[in-house]
């Protein structure tokens, strides 16, 4: 499996936010829950406009969400 | 498992559950001293209603496995994963296209015109291709 530059702390932030669960935040974004779980799980980089909803879900900016790695 | 990677497994079994008893079938029907021509078309009608028949009994119980997801449009990875999917099997089509081709012209060289048609259908695809490539370039995204 390729190791994305990419990094996330959705997985923290769905707890913070009483532990919304991937489908809850897969259905705000309109994703599936799948394709979350592989965002979480760094298998696959979203792309910018639905980074952009996951962080306003969250309501944080994106450098709050995901990390770039060199 | 998502419904969309069940549905591809619906879609590959039912293919592969329906075609090898049709080529089976077709072959041995078409190596008949007399080939009945009808009977090779009711071969592929019959093929076909019942691959039909099969991937929407079977997408049917995916979608009750999968109530979360299946009413959902695909999203960008779907869609990602649906691309990757027609670049390899657009790449396998060509080669098996050329490789028929070959086959027809070898068939006692009846089949020329008929093997030229194709190569010329691959050359349309990829002239096609080639086009879909421009536009995008030219119009930017």
């Amino acid at each position: 499996m390729p190791v994305l530059p990419i990094s996330n702390r959705i997985r923290e932030l769905r707890a913070d936010h009483g532990e919304m669960s991937q489908l809850e935040l897969a259905r705000l974004i309109g994703v599936t829950r799948q394709t979350v779980n592989a965002i979480e799980l760094g298998k696959y980089s979203p792309s910018l406009e639905v980074a952009f909803r996951i962080a306003e879900v969250f309501d944080l900016p994106l450098e709050k969400v995901f990390k770039y790695k060199k | 498992m998502s419904f969309r990677e069940k549905k591809a497994w619906v879609t590959m079994m039912a293919l592969i559950v329906v075609t090898i008893p049709y080529i089976f079938l077709m072959v041995r029907a078409y190596h008949q001293p007399d080939p009945d021509f009808f009977r090779l078309v009711h071969l592929v009608t019959l093929a076909l209603i019942t691959f039909v028949v099969l991937e929407i009994a079977l997408v049917f119980v995916a979608r009750k496995l999968s109530p979360e997801d299946a009413g959902i449009p695909k999203d960008e990875r779907d869609q990602l994963f649906a691309f990757r999917a027609a670049r390899f099997s657009y790449v396998a089509l060509i080669i098996l296209m050329i490789a028929v081709t070959f086959v027809m012209i070898h068939d006692s060289g009846r089949n020329w015109g008929y093997g030229m048609l194709y190569l010329n259908a691959i050359v349309c695809a990829e002239i096609m291709r080639a086009i879909v490539v421009i536009v995008q370039y030219r119009r930017g995204y």
